[in-house]
């Protein structure tokens, strides 16, 4: 593309030398030194946990840090404040979590810099007005006067992105802008960065595509355990480089291999489940099957995981577990059981973030054997030594707060929980959301190894490559019902695709449910 | 003018509106004194105090704090009026609202820097008050100049001095918290902290603001008390800690912070003084009345947590 010429010469902007920073003896950031110039796109790339969040946080005003430098405009910048930042010229657009619930759209977006009239009174009107301009000229599709409570995770993100452009920064920040995006979304965003570019604005994005990060990137620093492993502007790294530098190897074998298996008995059928959110649904599971969902935004997958998991349970139909009718009209009934299952907002669903990670994990495991009412406290500590070692859970100790670990950290003590003893199926809604490489790859050879055992799992992903890579069968699902069913044989992307935006063959994949396997 | 999320916020008065539309025409049927010039301006002389009081406590609230200590504050201003405004005369009231002031700053203080839950902030902030006000005046006593008296309560009509001044309360806060960037934070910081942090927010300069103001205006509610019964009382102001929550919860304030609207309070406020009044006019016990306050509370909590729940 025209617009994304290498900008080597540009005058620096931004310039950070040996930043360094720790939260008590956990070492977060160490000598990172690295520089933007002005109108360049720079891409932070990093496992979870490696530190690029707390780095973001240092240049937005969220943290201080301990020791270095930043020169911004050849001045020192140590900003006390996100406001501080926004003096400064530096805005942040937040991974869908600063969005507040009780103000509209336009109200987040142009918040603090409201238009007043002469008496300092907010002209609304103007205001909504304002942002009906701001969303065309983004190419955004938001109704401003919807509250922020009632958005999804993608219309939040959008809505960060837009507060952060509204105020005219000079250096942009967008923590993993794409993550919760649809493809097409996320590509609307990366032409944005090309025009603010364009402009003169500079850009320093979180991302774990690398497919964005190639595309957009005038210059890449790659962070592994708070350290710099990679520094370099475009034309001189390649994905592999990146990945090199992410996790210290050449990362092989992402996905386990999986032998394809056909004639085990069924373990779980659902059949004509309906609910308010669920018109008619109907499949069944092997045991040891992994079956992947897939499915454009917003097509059903929220329900479904939801009736699975009890939360939201199917008001008609039939559900059969080994054989038996079941009913699963709460979370409590889903675990007795038999059923785990791990959201995919694992901050609000998942985990108590500001309890340690030893209760977080032990939840399960040590209520089933309290005797007369005492918990086996022993016992826990040995639970949750085991499973900080099987899952590879990077903490300073069991008494740290989950909200302090990454997201791949986080993500890691929800399986830690729900696999305390092993469940007959599994329910997995996004399970890598925000999850590095290597915890990706940790948390799939986990899933192969529980389904050779003969777990059945329900792999619910907008992750083409992730359904592709570990499912035996992928079901698409289309406005809440199953319009396609494709044998790991026939996998494609664009078989998957096709079925999922609901084109071909549908009565077809009408007659395939439940009446299939 | 009313866009956005004031649409949204304007509806939570409604319930309120309603219900004190439909006391005033019940009260009206019943009794027919109730529209006499004595009885209004009476009524408007309970709205004020309860109105100030409620109205601080809807701040607290609306930043998803609250504070208990308004009672105690009250007292303490009726203690101040009563000690000084013989030698001091008007600057008795200011001195009073410095003194609320500052006991709503060591509650902000408190829960900002030393990170105390509000709850239990505003209730240790108002065993001090109390004990302060106890040595100040150890039993009901103390003069107000009857020349107060005159000013405020003095001519009986429908557009009395204490209704206009509630009026006037009430529209300054809904304008404060409606239409400018301090009442736009305040609400964003009450529905999501950490949210309202990320976007620049001081959550210093939120809890000095609301604290301050819901301090200044039990004091405020406290003066008008000493200037209605022309004295000073140290356990005078107790009942209206629950009285204010009861108003604000009834007016569509959520507990939880970040919805409701100074309009709804107001409207609760007057609900609230009409029962009484009602209970009055029909010489009905202050141990049944007490026993119906509590009622109605449990009642106004049950009817918006079951509003919340469904939006989700």
């Amino acid at each position: 593309m025209a617009s994304l010429k290498p900008a080597n010469h540009s005058p620096t902007l931004i310039a950070v030398s040996g930043l360094s920073k720790s939260f008590g003896r956990n070492i977060v950031l160490q000598d990172v030194s690295f520089s933007l110039g002005r109108g360049e796109v720079l891409a932070l790339v990093g496992e979870n946990g490696a530190g690029k969040s707390t780095l973001m946080n240092i240049l937005s005003g969220n943290l201080s840090h301990d020791a270095g430098d930043i020169r911004l405009k050849d001045a020192t910048y140590k900003p006390s404040s996100p406001a501080d930042a926004a003096r400064n010229g530096v805005a942040i657009a937040h991974q869908e979590t600063a969005v507040m619930p009780d103000l509209t759209v336009a109200e987040n977006v142009f918040f603090g810099r409201e238009p007043r009239n002469a008496l300092g009174m907010i002209r609304q009107r103007q205001l909504h007005s304002d942002f009906t301009q701001l969303a065309a000229s983004l190419g955004f599709d938001l109704d401003g006067r919807k509250l922020g409570r009632h958005l999804s995770a993608a219309e939040r993100q959008l809505v960060e992105i837009a507060g952060a452009i509204s105020a005219k920064p000079d250096i942009l920040i967008l923590d993993e802008p794409t993550a919760s995006l649809s493809s097409e979304a996320a590509h609307s965003v990366i032409r944005l960065m090309e025009q603010l570019k364009a402009q003169g604005t500079s850009i320093i994005f979180i991302s774990h595509r690398m497919g964005e990060i190639m595309e957009a990137a005038d210059r890449v620093v790659v962070l592994k355990d708070g350290a710099l492993t990679l520094a370099a502007a475009r034309g001189e790294f390649s994905e592999d480089d990146l990945i090199h530098a992410m996790v210290g190897r050449k990362l092989e074998n992402i996905f386990p291999a999986r032998p394809a298996r056909e004639n085990a008995p069924v373990r779980f059928s659902v059949r004509g489940g309906t609910n308010e959110n669920l018109p008619e649904i109907g499949f069944a599971v092997r045991r040891g099957e992994v079956l992947g969902i897939a499915g454009l935004e917003g097509q059903g997958q929220k329900p479904l995981a939801d009736a699975l998991c009890g939360m939201a349970p199917f008001r008609s139909g039939t559900i059969e577990l080994d054989g038996e009718a079941l009913k699963l009209k709460s979370p409590a009934a889903a675990i007795a059981a038999g059923i785990a299952s791990i959201p995919d907002d694992r901050k609000h669903d998942g985990l108590a973030l500001s309890l340690p990670i030893r209760l977080n994990m032990s939840l399960f495991a040590i209520t089933e054997r309290a005797k007369g009412g005492f918990l086996p406290l022993a016992y826990e500590r040995d639970f949750v030594e085991g499973a900080r070692e099987r899952f590879s859970i990077r903490s300073t100790d069991m008494e740290q707060p989950v909200g302090e670990l990454s997201g791949g950290n986080q993500q890691k003590v929800v399986f830690a929980r729900w696999l305390a003893h092993e469940p007959k199926l599994l329910v997995l809604y996004e399970p890598t959301k925000g999850v590095d490489v290597q915890s990706k790859s940790e948390i799939y050879h986990l899933v192969d190894e529980l389904s050779q055992k003969g777990v059945s799992v329900i792999l619910i992903s907008s992750d083409l490559m992730e359904l592709i890579g570990l499912s035996d069968r992928i079901l698409a699902l289309y406005e809440g019902r199953i319009t396609g069913e494709i044998a790991r044989s026939e996998f494609s992307e664009e078989k998957i695709m096709r079925y999922a935006a609901g084109l071909p063959g549908k009565r077809q994949a009408e007659g395939m449910e439940a009446a299939h396997v | 003018m009313f866009e956005g999320s004031l649409r949204s916020n304007l509806l939570t008065s409604l319930p309120a509106l309603a219900l004190s539309a439909l006391l005033i025409i019940l009260t009206a049927y019943m009794s027919p004194n109730f529209l006499s010039d004595s009885n209004l301006t009476n009524l408007s002389s309970r709205l004020l105090p309860i109105g100030l009081v409620a109205l601080g406590e809807a701040m607290v609230l609306f930043a998803g704090r609250i504070d208990l200590s308004v009672g105690a504050i009250m007292s303490l201003a009726t203690a101040i009026m009563a000690l000084t405004s013989a030698s001091l005369g008007w600057l008795a009231i200011p001195l009073a609202l410095g003194a609320g002031l500052v006991c709503g700053v060591v509650t902000a203080c408190g829960v900002n820097f030393l990170r105390i839950n509000p709850l239990v902030m505003s209730l240790a902030t108002a065993a001090i008050v109390k004990g302060v006000t106890m040595l100040l005046l150890p039993s009901p006593g103390g003069e107000v100049d009857y020349a107060f008296y005159d000013m405020l309560f003095g001519a009986e009509r429908l557009l009395s001095a204490p209704l206009i001044m509630s009026l006037i309360a009430f529209i300054v806060i809904a304008v404060v918290m409606n239409w400018t960037r301090l009442g736009r934070s305040i609400y964003a910081f009450g529905s999501d902290p950490r949210a309202a942090f990320a976007n620049g927010i001081s959550s210093l300069k939120i809890d000095l603001v609301v604290f301050g103001m819901s301090g200044m205006l039990a004091a405020a509610a406290g003066i008008v008390l000493s200037i209605r019964i022309l004295s000073g009382d140290p356990l005078i102001g107790e009942s209206y800690t629950l009285d204010a929550v009861s108003a604000a919860i009834l007016g569509g304030v959520a507990l939880q912070g970040g919805r409701g609207n100074a309009i709804g309070v107001f409207f609760a406020a007057l609900a609230l003084v009409l029962i009484n009044n009602t209970f009055n006019l029909l010489d009905i016990d202050t141990s049944f009345q007490n026993i119906a306050k509590g009622l109605i509370f449990i009642l106004a909590l049950v009817l918006f947590m079951r509003g919340k729940a469904e939006e989700h």
